[in-house]
């Protein structure tokens, strides 16, 4: 963290920070009392977000857009894909699709149809399990999940996240979910 | 200068930095460089773990690298960071999308 020119550097707790345009989600991601703003103390000048558990934080959200049983759309689904470290063919591949047919689903011109994507939410959640040991995932409710259309839904997805400390021993952070 | 095959050791210590982490620390030019390339935090994490670290500036409390590579998609990404030895962290400073040639 460069430090201001006036020297000197202070932290305090973001009550509310908006954090989907950084991880990239479609989605809004708000997380509470998590992360850190760096600021000068005389200036008032932000210097930056510390951000704890990044790639959790990842796993977390994604896994929360799965379970939600709202249609994804093509930006959706990128962002799921990336979150899963994989290329496009690589995706397409297990979901037995052609590279052409994916990307089609990623780019808005064909929607995914619904054993795809059942398909897709079922991937994500076991590609990232073991990151998220502390969350309990159904994947049979995933995978039976009455999927429905995004134009149905009056409000558009939020996650709103804090952290949580599991064992005061071995502090083992967490992301809980407070509000859908 | 030395050559990008030289930076190893810091190679290896930002990959056992990036596999302890418990936060990582995005400047505000970082936030603002991922917004305008439409770079994301799975590309920055990528990067950082898969790429080449091609500058490396030691100091007393760690040191200042410049690590190029390519995201899940195969765009060149560059990221510039600070290793903190002191805290086990890595704060981003600078990001940038490499446009592709074309041949």
């Amino acid at each position: 963290m460069s430090k201001c020119e006036k020297g000197g550097l202070q932290s305090r707790t973001v009550a509310e920070f908006d954090a989907s345009a950084i991880l990239g989600t479609p989605f809004s991601v708000v997380l509470h009392n998590a992360v850190k703003e760096k600021m000068c103390p005389k200036t008032g000048i932000v210097l930056g977000h510390v951000l704890p558990m990044p790639e959790k934080l990842i796993s977390v959200a994604a896994i929360l857009r799965t379970c939600e049983p709202i249609k994804l759309n093509g930006s959706e689904i990128k962002f799921l894909r990336k979150s899963m470290d994989l290329k496009a063919k690589d995706l397409a591949d297990r979901l037995c699709v052609s590279p052409e047919q994916y990307s089609r689903y990623e780019n808005d011109k064909l929607p995914i149809s619904n054993v795809y994507e059942k398909l897709l939410r079922g991937e994500v959640c076991l590609h990232h399990l073991d990151n998220v040991k502390h969350i309990d995932i159904d994947i049979r409710g995933v995978m039976a999940m009455k999927i429905q259309s995004a134009h149905d839904i009056e409000k558009p997805v939020v996650l709103r996240l804090a952290p949580v400390f599991v064992d005061q021993d071995k502090p083992v952070e967490k992301w809980k979910k407070q509000v859908a | 200068m030395r050559k990008a095959a030289e930076y190893e050791a810091e190679e290896i210590w930002l990959h056992e930095f990036l596999r302890f982490q418990q936060e990582i620390c995005l400047e505000v030019e970082a936030q603002e460089t991922m917004r305008e390339f439409g770079v994301t935090m799975s590309d920055v994490l990528y990067v950082l773990r898969n790429g080449k670290v091609i500058f490396a500036d030691r100091d007393e409390c760690g040191a200042r690298i410049n690590v190029y590579g390519r995201n899940c998609d195969g765009e060149e990404i560059s990221v510039a960071a600070r290793m903190v030895s002191e805290m086990m962290h890595v704060a981003v400073i600078r990001v940038k999308k490499h446009r592709r040639t074309q041949l």
